[in-house]
């Protein structure tokens, strides 16, 4: 699956299938510190939700600050 | 799978803190209706009253802004281009794309018509730091705009007022503990002050922007990198990981303790500024002190340039 880490301005491949949760363990993510949207159905997605890994995954941080 | 608790439907968003299941639908009308629920609690504002929110083209101020319009508040935006390169170049668009797309009015004015440039390079020049010059310079432009509302309102959220309860605790701030709260009452001019999403989680914000189809800027300003906020916020999202609740206990806790600090606060004096008229500690407000020594370095910039030229 195509996964964009728009914050980051970084843009992947990784395999699936897998859930959200495992995405996020695995680029070090907290479930509430960013957003996980299915770029083609425009859904977010929770961390039980399963990803087959022909997605393309956004995932948007919610941190700001300054 | 989780189900929605309310209506049964798939859930969509996972509240941890709450462990709370929530549909698209049931997510957006709980969000509003306890925005709704923060307002009536600290008497915030009437649907009668002129509110003026301050706008960045972030997620919480555009949502905030999109929120109190759907609830009925008359509001207007307030955006300042700060005129920091590309991230004020695309905040500005963000904040034109909303106002177009909800037909919500919102004012803009401009740092660099102010002052000749922008925030970096006035924070270069004065040799200062950049989050404070901008910070006075905002908070200066956004009350005098406010002159003829009733409220002004700003979308700070849980995480940003629990980071600053953070920092002012550790540091023993009894002044700023003494003034943190979701509303400060009109005062010396100013005009009454809220924040409607206090309660809410950045990550509710955020997902509120998201599901209500808010096009935000997600991109940080440049000189945010390394903040200390943003460094307290990890340190709390890292506690509230691991005990459920942390956040919204520490913030809530304090605003029932904050009458401790209040009576400490020194009560300073404020006077009118000589040159501009606005309350301020000394005689001249600390927004014309920067306009001040810009116009002083730039006086003695031309000189030195004239003096070498010759």
């Amino acid at each position: 699956m195509k996964v964009i880490v728009k914050h980051e301005k970084k843009e992947f491949e990784m395999h699936g299938p897998k859930t959200v949760m495992e995405l996020l363990k695995e680029l070090n993510f907290k479930i509430e510190e960013v957003l996980v949207i299915d770029r083609n159905s425009g859904k977010l997605l929770p961390y039980w939700e399963k990803l087959s890994g022909t997605e393309t995954i956004e995932i948007r941080k919610v941190i700001s600050g300054g | 799978m989780k189900k929605c608790r309310i209506c049964g439907k798939p859930a969509e968003v996972f509240l941890i803190s709450r462990n709370l299941a929530l549909c698209r639908r049931d997510f957006v009308e709980n969000f509003e209706k306890r925005v709704e629920k923060t307002i009536n609690k600290f008497r915030m504002a009437d649907r009668g009253e002129k509110i003026l929110v301050a706008v960045s083209g972030g997620k919480d101020s555009l949502a905030l802004l999109h929120v109190l319009k759907k609830l009925g508040y008359r509001v207007t935006g307030y955006h300042i281009n700060l005129g920091i390169g590309q991230y004020s170049h695309e905040s500005l668009k963000k904040v034109l794309d909303f106002q177009k797309k909800e037909g919500i009015e919102i004012i803009i004015e401009n740092v660099k018509e102010e002052f000749g440039m922008g925030i970096g390079e006035i924070s270069k020049l004065l040799r200062q730091p950049t989050c404070s010059i901008c910070g006075t310079i905002k908070r200066y432009m956004f009350n005098r705009t406010a002159g003829s509302f009733d409220v002004i309102a700003t979308g700070h959220n849980l995480d940003d007022e629990a980071a600053t309860l953070m920092g002012n605790v550790l540091n023993w701030q009894i002044e700023y503990l003494a003034r943190q709260y979701p509303v400060l009452e009109s005062k010396n001019n100013l005009k009454k002050k809220i924040k409607p999403f206090v309660f809410m989680s950045e990550y509710e914000t955020a997902t509120y922007a998201f599901l209500e189809d808010i096009d935000y800027i997600v991109e940080e300003c440049p000189y945010a990198t390394g903040a200390k906020s943003i460094f307290y916020k990890g340190i709390l999202n890292r506690v509230e990981d691991r005990m459920r609740g942390t956040k919204i206990h520490f913030l809530s806790g304090f605003f029932k303790q904050r009458g401790r600090f209040v009576s400490q606060e020194k009560r300073t004096e404020l006077k009118p500024c000589i040159k501009c008229g606005y309350m301020t500690t000394s005689n001249i407000c600390q927004f014309c002190r920067i306009k001040e020594k810009i116009n002083n370095k730039k006086g003695g910039n031309h000189e030195r340039n004239f003096l070498q030229n010759q």
